[in-house]
């Protein structure tokens, strides 16, 4: 199981250098989102610190989540996911690869610009490690989040829409506790309860979305 | 995983009758197909013959009907037996190269690279799956069916028009591939519109057109 899990991630990065430009123009459109607040709050390094941290969230939110739709569709345009359903393994581990390998080649590169946008809008860069970590939860669940979006909304005409609208009001709760952890930061008390509450989400979340996903992975190919 | 005595044992489809959105795609389709045999599904476009290859596969449910091997259902999806479904879209990622979407697959499935390039893919091993041919794609496709393990010879291959795109030469090959799958005691069925291996005396399902 693990080895094909194995298999499965190496195909994902293979694709995913092979796609290079997709992670860039999703980091230039972050970094363009994050250079708008200064332009359009003034340029005061104290007000932008106070909205700074919901600002980040609500970026990295807005250039990830057009993506999500994507996760899936391409394989199963190509017929790799009916190619997928005859390995000895279930779709599942195909599924579970493919968030882990999206969610590292995008989230990775979002945090090593991170600190050039904590100096733009005012955060110091005292709390960087610790703010990464809430957003590297955070976008974790945000993924499995996504895979199960994207699974359901396989072969559906305008899926892309349809994945956002499922999406967005689901990971309300990554977004409040995600800010909350960044908030506490700045006010310097302790993260523990936020970082505690985000772990236990994205776990529950591992369990939820890998059934989740099969299960739409699997409706998507008998409605082929 | 099958019992021994299970995979010589017959495929039998009875009364297989698929509804598509209300509209009636074919009813009451039977067949019997022992190891070693081939069938050869004929008819016009649209008559059903990919969606009877994917029901086969286990891509596409029957709305009445049994599959079954040696008297149990045919779970095709959980490797009852293995399965080769070739047919357009092929499942290789556009930006690979073929090399590296045929190792993918042999890796996956835990097979061994072909011993002999018989599609000759060798010329075009090393370039991106989307500057190929028609031809090239489905010459790639078909090398999967030479990738090599032990239960490789009991396979059940589903072709969906496997030479419509091929050169003669590799056409013949093709057929020989079939035949001698066929004689290891494999089952082939093949939907084609060219002829295909008439002399192998396969058994024929001809679908028509639902009024």
């Amino acid at each position: 199981m693990i080895l094909i899990f194995w298999q499965y991630f190496i195909r994902e990065f293979e694709i995913s250098i092979s796609q290079v430009t997709d992670i860039f123009s999703q980091i230039g459109f972050f970094i363009l989102i994050m250079i708008l607040f200064p332009l359009t709050l003034g340029p005061d390094p104290n007000k932008l610190s106070e909205f700074g941290i919901a600002l980040i969230w609500i970026a990295a939110f807005v250039s990830i989540v057009p993506a999500y739709d994507r996760l899936f569709s391409d394989d199963y345009a190509q017929g790799f996911i009916e190619k997928a359903a005859h390995n000895a393994q279930p779709l599942g581990c195909y599924a579970a690869a493919k968030c882990l390998c999206f969610f590292l080649v995008t989230t990775l590169p979002l945090l090593s610009i991170l600190p050039l946008i904590c100096v733009m809008i005012g955060i110091r860069l005292s709390i960087f490690f610790e703010l990464s970590i809430s957003l590297l939860l955070g976008m974790f669940g945000m993924t499995l989040l996504g895979g199960i979006a994207s699974g359901l909304v396989l072969g559906a005409r305008r899926a892309a829409i349809l994945a956002a609208v499922l999406i967005l009001p689901l990971s309300l709760p990554i977004l409040i506790f995600g800010c909350m952890t960044g908030l506490a930061l700045i006010e310097n008390i302790t993260t523990k309860p936020y970082i505690y509450i985000m772990i236990a989400m994205d776990l529950s979340l591992i369990v939820l979305a890998i059934p989740a996903m099969q299960l739409g992975l699997k409706n998507a190919i008998e409605h082929s | 995983m099958v019992s021994p005595s299970l995979v010589h044992a017959s495929l039998s489809l009875s009364n297989i009758t698929l509804f598509r959105t209300d509209k009636l795609i074919f009813k009451d389709l039977n067949l019997d197909l022992p190891s070693g045999e081939i069938c050869i599904l004929n008819g016009p476009n649209g008559v059903g013959k990919t969606s009877l290859l994917r029901i086969i596969a286990g891509y596409l449910p029957v709305s009445y009907g049994i599959i079954s091997l040696g008297g149990h259902i045919f779970e095709p999806l959980k490797a009852n037996l293995p399965i080769w479904y070739i047919g357009s879209p092929f499942g290789f990622h556009p930006n690979l190269t073929a090399a590296k979407n045929l190792a993918q697959i042999a890796k996956m499935r835990k097979l061994r690279m072909p011993e002999e390039d018989k599609f000759n893919i060798s010329d075009f091993v090393g370039q991106p799956i989307r500057t190929l041919s028609s031809g090239q794609l489905q010459r790639l496709a078909l090398t999967q069916l030479l990738l090599r393990s032990d239960r490789q010879k009991e396979a059940l291959w589903l072709l969906d028009e496997p030479n419509s795109a091929l050169d003669s030469s590799h056409c013949l090959m093709l057929e020989t591939l079939i035949e001698e799958h066929v004689q290891y005691g494999g089952r082939v069925i093949v939907a084609a519109h060219q002829p295909i291996c008439r002399h192998l005396s396969p058994k024929i399902i001809q679908l028509k057109a639902q009024a």
